[in-house]
């Protein structure tokens, strides 16, 4: 097992170095100037304060170039500064990753906390009125996007429940119950549709599983009606539940950019987001690439949940 | 204080001051129930954008001049009418001759570090400013100072390469000269965290992306000022959240970009939402006059004529627009008045006059051209649309390309596409956005405008220091404009909508969206 985990470790390394090359060229690609951004609408962009600029942030090299200094940079630890503010990037992005940790860890906590019991309840009262309930609920969860969830909480929770601070400051580290009580709700709206979807592939691999004989044998041999469920039904059902975990995780990264927006939480989202606006190039290839290592990383982990939760793997590798 | 509510709602009722305050018709606190100002509280504002770095000097971007207003003050400033500059760090400056300044600073000034202000702070501000290092989107301004003299510790002159009027303006907005700290700069090389200002406001903390925390400043120099203990910007990039935000209580002042959502608030009780009275953001329209067909000036008079702008500042913005020429009204007394806008050449729609302009220039039967836009802004989009009408109808076949903000930028100044409108933001001086936009020697000068006529008109303009003569000029220019029909400005809007708690008084917008009332605001 260590050595697989070494093993896709190590590969994570070209995937980083190809995203990397990939959301370079990208933020390249879309027209428009960082230089318009600083300098403003009433400066030329040929004019001398304009190409002082260009010069100072290394905009007048050709592109591989540009890339490679990035690269050198990068390998060293060094990401550079933002080109918009000057400062170093690095900080940046360490002051605004636990924002985002929090907030998809706690949304993915809720995600499972609603939607594998949901699912179990679903598939066990399999075509009757609470697997109806559960499903119809679900479907609007994920038909319903979160920027439209986002606002209307906020305006009805503000109108109804004015003392339930939602838009407050978030400080973990200084105040880290405080920030916890107001991300509650942003991980609420960004966790809805991962709830779906962990909910609808519980209640599929729970159906499968509700049929097998061993379900039958273990009822016989006397142990209860939720411990068979639980510990034979749920179980044995868990290996494509933890595959959907996986993949929501990586959705829940993304679907935080949109939550953060909504709420103002400064998270590594609001940083990406304001970087590609301000075409912040260093900040756009540093913040891109701890996206990818953390969705990279979340698929790893749940490559070694496998062994994990099924014995048969480790033995056949 | 009562005294100067009254004149200012009586000067708005009667339309006299379009000046404006950003408000008139709904009187925000009636004359004698203005409670005494109140010392402490810190008061939570609802802030649209990040600011890009906190250094003054080295962004024109309005995130970092929202914040930067308060830490930081200038030589001069805008006094409530928000047309003339009036004392703020220098007390008195005379003007010898047209080529020098003379400013006495005010005494006992101290900075946020503990420094007092001396002419040597001054002089350095603006060798910063002009220091190529210091990348400063206004070195071409600035670079019209030939010298600078410090005779005392007191005294500031400023020795001009050439007769400038619009430099006091300059010297009193905040995004273009506020005033730093000689050491401060030299021990943090540069201001992008934050720095030692005179403002009545110090940071005290910047969390990107979150929050920015300021206090009170004790040494301020206006005594007994600022009232409130302390200014939270909280940063909600979302113009939802922040209207729930303002409702719920948690922000006390905001403000909004769409009229549909300014006006959804004026019915919110305890929220005070006055709806803007002057307009400072001119949308404008420029042309590619290298080539044909907007070479001709009967196509360009023709566009014109085909627009009905009433009916654009009615559909697009509620009403919530004022109708302009080539300089927005808020810029008095040099503007041309909403009011006269359509008595200038070729404004008031004429569909069959245009039909036969277009006729003469052989464009009888039309032709197709490219118009870029950005949705960025809310109105852009919109009044292009409804321009594609009201042009169809006389032949000109309008595909609206959009296109993302900064490329929108950049397409505007290099006139990449044969038509492309952008909204300008308020600047300091009528020969700020507009002027230098028409001259054939500016570097900015996106239609590739090349008229001696204009730019003699704005070259007076730029070197006379009588505001009568100013004002002559500036009124011929736009008679120019609109009669040879170089830019097409649809209408012009608010740059802002914003609005505040009950709670906070003393506050007033102002239509270029400076809060730098909020020294003398309180909350209740």
């Amino acid at each position: 097992m260590l050595r697989y985990a070494a093993g896709r470790i190590v590969l994570t390394v070209p995937v980083l170095f190809g995203v990397s090359l990939m959301s370079f060229a990208i933020i390249h690609l879309i027209p428009g100037d960082i230089v318009s951004v600083l300098a403003g609408p009433t400066v030329a962009l040929d004019s001398e304060a304009a190409q002082n600029i260009r010069r100072a942030l290394h905009l007048d090299q050709p592109l591989p170039v540009q890339y490679g200094i990035w690269l050198m940079g990068a390998l060293r630890g060094d990401f550079g500064n933002s080109l918009v503010m000057g400062l170093p990037v690095a900080p940046q992005i360490v002051s605004h990753l636990p924002v985002t940790l929090v907030l998809t860890a706690m949304s993915l906590l809720f995600a499972i906390a609603v939607g594998l019991p949901a699912g179990v309840a679903a598939a066990k009262t399999r075509g009757r009125w609470p697997d109806l309930f559960i499903r119809a609920v679900a479907l609007l969860g994920l038909s319903t996007p979160p920027f439209f969830v986002g606002v209307a909480a906020v305006l009805l929770l503000s109108l109804y429940w004015p003392s339930f601070k939602i838009l407050s400051a978030v400080d973990l580290r200084h105040d880290p119950l405080g920030g916890i009580r107001t991300l509650l709700l942003p991980a609420f709206v960004l966790s809805l549709a991962s709830a779906t979807t962990i909910m609808r592939y519980t209640r599929a691999a729970m159906l499968e599983v509700l049929t097998e004989p061993f379900m039958a044998t273990a009822r016989a041999k006397g142990a209860g009606r939720l411990r068979v469920l639980i510990r034979h039904g749920l179980r044995n059902a868990l290996l494509p539940v933890v595959t959907a975990v996986g993949v929501t995780a990586a959705h829940l990264v993304a679907g935080a950019v949109v939550v953060e927006q909504v709420f103002g939480l400064p998270g590594i989202g609001q940083l990406m987001l304001n970087a590609i606006y301000h075409r912040d190039y260093t900040q756009v290839q540093a913040t891109v690439l701890v996206v990818t290592t953390l969705v990279v990383l979340i698929n790893i982990m749940v490559d070694l949940s496998y062994y994990a939760l099924d014995p048969r793997i480790q033995q056949h590798g | 204080m009562k005294a100067d509510f009254t004149r200012r709602q009586f000067l708005g009722s009667t339309g006299m001051g379009l000046v404006a305050l950003g408000y008139g018709a709904r009187p925000v606190v009636a004359a004698d129930e203005t409670p005494a100002p109140k010392r402490g509280g810190v008061l939570t504002i609802g802030q649209d954008e990040n600011p890009i770095g906190l250094d003054p000097h080295k962004t024109a971007a309005f995130s970092t001049g929202n914040i930067a207003e308060h830490i930081y003050t200038c030589l001069l400033r805008w006094d409530e009418t928000s047309s003339h500059v009036e004392p703020d760090l220098a007390t008195a400056w005379e003007n010898p001759d047209p080529q020098t300044f003379v400013f006495h600073l005010r005494d006992g000034v101290k900075f946020h570090n503990g420094s007092v202000l001396t002419s040597e702070d001054v002089k350095f501000t603006f060798e910063r400013l002009v220091d190529p290092a210091t990348r400063s989107p206004w070195v071409s301004i600035f670079s019209v100072i030939k010298a600078i003299e410090t005779p005392d510790p007191k005294t500031v002159v400023f020795r001009l390469a050439s007769p400038f009027s619009p430099f006091p303006n300059y010297l009193a907005t905040i995004k273009y000269s506020a005033i730093v700290n000689r050491e401060d700069v030299r021990q943090r090389g540069d201001l992008v965290k934050g720095g030692a200002g005179t403002g009545p406001f110090m940071l005290e903390d910047f969390r990107p992306n979150s929050l920015i925390r300021m206090k009170r400043n004790p040494d301020y120099y206006e005594p007994g000022l600022p009232y409130l203990d302390g200014l939270d910007f909280r940063i909600i990039p979302d113009e939802a959240s922040r209207m729930a935000a303002l409702r719920a209580g948690s922000v006390q002042l905001t403000w909004l970009g769409r009229p549909d959502s300014a006006t959804q608030m004026r019915d919110v009780p305890d929220i005070v939402a006055p709806d803007p009275k002057s307009y400072s953001r001119l949308m404008l329209l420029e042309f590619d006059q290298r080539k044909p067909p907007f070479n001709d000036v009967r196509v360009r008079r023709a566009f014109s004529l085909a627009l009905n702008r009433e009916l654009i500042t009615k559909v697009v913005w509620r009403g919530f627009a004022g109708l302009t020429a080539s300089l927005p009204p808020m810029q008095t007394p040099f503007a041309v008045p909403s009011g006269e806008v359509l008595g200038l050449p070729y404004m008031k729609e004429d569909v069959a006059a245009a039909k036969a302009l277009m006729a003469e220039a052989g464009y009888a039967s039309g032709f197709e051209t490219v118009f870029a836009v950005s949705p960025a802004n809310y109105g852009d989009v919109q009044i292009a649309q409804i321009m594609q009408q009201m042009v169809g109808r006389i032949g000109i076949r309008i595909k609206i390309l959009q296109k993302e903000w900064s490329q929108l930028v950049a397409d505007f100044q290099s006139t990449e596409s044969p038509m492309s409108m952008a909204g300008l933001v308020w600047g300091p001086d009528p020969d700020t956005n507009i002027s230098i936009r028409l001259d054939s020697n500016s570097t900015v000068n996106p239609g590739k405008t090349a008229d001696p006529v204009l730019d003699e008109l704005l070259a007076k303009a730029r070197q006379s220091y009588d505001e009568a003569e100013r004002t002559k000029l500036y009124r011929a220019v736009q008679q120019r404009v609109a009669d040879m029909a170089y830019i097409i400005t649809p209408c012009a809007a608010a740059l802002r909508w914003e609005m505040w708690s009950k709670k906070l008084q003393g506050y007033r917008a102002v239509p270029s969206a400076q809060r730098v009332y909020l020294r003398q605001s309180w909350l209740q």
